[in-house]
């Protein structure tokens, strides 16, 4: 696979509490010259999907670059389960570090569902991450 | 009795240890003190019961520290931040210090897949259900409960409950337990998220990716790893008008003396070139591939420098002289850059594309996993009897605590595990995933299409424990290859139906915004000076203008004057030159890190003052040999050669080397 990942942390399932505030934090670090993802709930507005987080989103630090989404806000639509995924585009960056993790009503980790760092060693690959999440 | 003891010290130092966590969980400096500490207790040739409960201790302390420097490693990188880029040896140090926590959480890492692999037998033999019982408490009451992990180890004394729990139910109520109470994850004998670290993934995830990975075209190759066209022995006879961004090295061997005509062959020539990017970058300390540092300099993008030699034979003399090689190109149009405001266009386009295909991964994952759910072995062998044990210890929990937010629990359980004898549990839609519905469904005890909150708890534990890192040797352990040939076989027919795969593929459309990019033209300025030692000094003025003709189809042009200072009065020699290639990328970009094989054709015209003009053609094939080595050959025809002007064939191969590319795969950076 030309796409190369390093793991600390993959699981495809997530089950979190939100209606004790329970929510997700998704964490996109990339590295190259232009980044270009999507982060999508997939069963929202079908076929394609409703962007939860692209590289057009505003970044929460410019230096490292890094993206980052809180799932739900108070926008969201929140149902029993749906399914996030993270596409990464490697035409103008070489890695991504893709971190999710489930927080509690006070911001604090509970625990990390996915830590992985992809990298490319040829341009214009992509990889997907897959995460099913059940909310209750 | 000295395995009381020493159980009961380590039981001790976990209680005391579950008090101080609050405070010192994500101090570092505590934490290593701990793990010393808890390190020098031997614990060789003692009782089974102990060396486990010393390995948990040791893994929970290992994963505390795992999440201290990642904390550190955030308040580092804010600090850095905080601090700017110009502030040099303090910015250094920092940088220094990130390096150092990312390696030692490396280590860390690794530290807790090796205790994690050696666990298991251990914990296996120590799980009880009373484990179960002392964690199994709900979301909301765990959330709000101190450390469990003197809870985790106490249970492990009370082996031999009668609750009628396997061994494997027992380890995922515990793994979902600890995950959010920080408490031991070593409890677990299945693998922690934690303990894939440093590894290539090998999940269900990445097996699908591996399945469906669109083969899109070539990368931009159009960066010059060879020495310049100035260098007599260089294989180029065209320079392209972009530099790599780091620093490439182009290394050309001896021609191969015995296959030309042309005597002055036997030499040798290396060239490194640079851009002001990468030493601006450098200079400051910068990170060049964070990409806000790289939008902000692109104008330090259009610089490259050339350092090099040529070795050249007098023919007369046959003595060795070596020429210093210097140049300076300046991009002055370059469309092809990423971050030109011309690709935005196309970017949206791509992004677009990855949205489609983005949601038809997530469609087909759902599938693929829910997919598994339904397999006979697996429901039978893992997924419906470790349900049923969970939902038992549930129920004892629910039947002993009411919890105000979930008034229903009770009641759903038992319901629950009147549907799990049945088989009615985990159930799917018509589209084959599970059914969405209103969240207050998923903690009611009225029968409903949706997941009960148990479902949805137990499924995330299913799935941590079988569906992620090494997925495959952990399903065939548990239920036999069956289960695994099935997956493959759904993949396979998934990936079969062509309005599936249509959406998991790159569109035309993105494919051409794509080639739009890499088609751009480039037109650079080229200045580069052959100073020798004795005799004459060249130096070239050079304009290169590339462009994509097609796809795969390159079409490069130069236009050069040449000034040679000799140091005889009168000696001075002006010429102009006009060079042309075409590139033809052969092979399609499949292989895993190397450059497609490439075929060029070139032709280049010389007119030097007081002489016949020269002709030059060549053909040539790059090989790529490794990622970032390449092996280029070349064949070149020239009417008459500047010293005795007869006419010769030369053969000539070099190799390319990309620094960068090759310090990529090396370091995985």
């Amino acid at each position: 696979m030309a796409v190369q990942t390093n793991v600390i942390a993959e699981q495809p399932n997530v089950s979190i509490d939100v209606t004790g505030g329970e929510h997700l934090q998704y964490k996109l670090t990339p590295r190259g010259a232009r980044p270009v993802f999507q982060l999508v709930d997939t069963r929202l507005d079908p076929p394609n999907g409703r962007v939860l987080m692209s590289a057009n989103s505003a970044p929460a630090s410019n230096n490292p670059l890094t993206f980052v989404r809180k799932w739900p806000v108070p926008n969201d639509t929140v149902n029993s389960t749906t399914n996030h995924t993270m596409g990464l585009q490697f035409l103008a960056a070489i890695q991504y570090r893709y971190e999710v993790g489930v927080f509690d009503s006070n911001d604090k980790l509970l625990r990390t569902v996915i830590d992985i760092t992809y990298t490319a060693t040829a341009a214009d690959q992509t990889f997907f991450q897959s995460l099913n999440v059940n909310a209750s | 009795m000295k395995t009381r003891i020493l159980t009961s010290l380590l039981l001790m130092f976990c209680l005391g240890n579950s008090i101080f966590a609050q405070e010192g969980k994500l101090n570092s400096d505590k934490l290593r003190e701990q793990i010393r500490s808890v390190e020098t207790i031997r614990v060789d040739g003692k009782s089974a019961v102990v060396q486990n409960a010393h390995k948990r201790v040791l893994l929970a302390l290992y994963e505390d520290l795992r999440a201290a420097l990642e904390s550190d490693l955030q308040d580092l990188r804010s600090i850095r931040e905080a601090a700017g880029v110009d502030r040099g040896q303090v910015s250094r140090d920092l940088d220094a210090q990130i390096s150092a926590t990312q390696k030692e959480q490396e280590q860390v890492v690794a530290r807790i897949q090796g205790l994690s692999s050696g666990s298991g037998t251990d914990n296996t033999a120590g799980n009880g259900v009373s484990e179960n019982d002392t964690n199994g408490s709900s979301r909301s009451e765990r959330t709000t409960r101190s450390s469990t992990r003197s809870g985790n180890l106490s249970s492990t004394r009370n082996n031999g409950s009668s609750e009628p729990v396997n061994g494997n139910a027992s380890r995922t109520d515990t793994f979902a337990n600890n995950g959010v109470s920080g408490a031991i994850n070593a409890t677990t004998t299945t693998a922690t998220p934690q303990a894939a670290g440093a590894n290539p993934s090998t999940s269900i995830n990445a097996s699908l990716n591996q399945a469906i990975q669109a083969k899109i075209e070539q990368r931009d190759a159009g960066k010059q790893t060879e020495t310049p066209s100035t260098s007599s022995n260089s294989t180029s006879l065209v320079d392209t008008s972009s530099a790599g961004d780091l620093v490439n090295v182009g290394l050309n061997l001896a021609g191969l003396t015995g296959a030309t005509k042309d005597n002055s062959t036997d030499s040798n020539s290396v060239s490194v070139t640079t851009s002001a990017y990468a030493l601006y970058a450098g200079f400051l300390g910068a990170d060049p591939l964070n990409p806000g540092f790289y939008n902000r300099n692109a104008a330090w993008r259009r610089l490259s420098f050339t350092l090099g030699y040529d070795d050249e034979k007098d023919t007369v003399t046959n003595v060795s002289t070596q020429a210093k090689i210097f140049g300076v190109k300046y991009l002055i149009i370059n469309k092809r850059d990423p971050t030109s405001a011309r690709n935005d266009k196309y970017f949206r386009i791509i992004s677009n594309d990855l949205q489609t295909r983005t949601t038809a991964f997530g469609n087909l994952f759902e599938k693929v996993i829910y997919h598994v759910s339904t397999i006979k072995a697996f429901r039978d062998k893992i997924l419906i009897p470790q349900f049923r044990a969970y939902l038992q210890v549930k129920r004892q929990e629910a039947a002993q605590s009411v919890v105000a937010s979930d008034p229903e629990r009770l009641a759903r359980i038992d319901d629950l595990l009147l549907r799990v004898n049945s088989g009615a549990v985990f159930l799917l839609d018509q589209n084959g995933v599970q059914p969405a519905g209103p969240l207050a469904e998923v903690r009611s005890a009225a029968r409903t299409a949706t997941w009960k909150k148990e479902e949805a708890d137990f499924w995330e534990q299913i799935g941590r424990d079988y569906f992620g890192t090494d997925y495959r040797n952990k399903l065939k352990t548990a239920v036999g290859n069956s289960v695994v040939d099935e997956i493959d076989a759904f993949v396979e027919k998934q990936l079969n139906d062509a309005n599936v795969f249509q959406r998991l593929q790159e569109s035309s459309v993105a494919r051409e915004a794509i080639e739009n990019i890499r088609k751009a033209p480039q037109f650079s300025l080229y200045v580069l000076t052959k100073q020798r030692q004795a005799g004459v000094d060249e130096y070239t003025g050079e304009a290169i203008f590339d462009y994509g003709l097609a796809n795969r189809v390159n079409l490069t042009l130069n236009g050069n004057f040449l000034y040679k200072n000799s140091p005889f009065v009168g000696g001075d020699t002006r010429a102009g030159k006009f060079s042309g290639q075409f590139r033809f990328q052969v092979t399609p970009e499949k292989l895993v890190g190397r450059n497609p094989l490439f075929f060029f054709v070139s032709g280049n015209g010389e007119a030097l003052s007081g002489r016949k003009p020269i002709f030059q053609a060549q053909a040539k094939l790059s090989v790529p040999l490794l990622n970032g080595l390449d092996l280029p050959f070349s064949l070149t025809y020239a009417n008459r050669n500047v010293q005795n002007k007869k006419d010769f064939v030369k053969f000539q191969f070099a190799f390319a080397i990309d620094t960068a590319r090759i310090l990529q795969a090396l370091t995985g950076k």
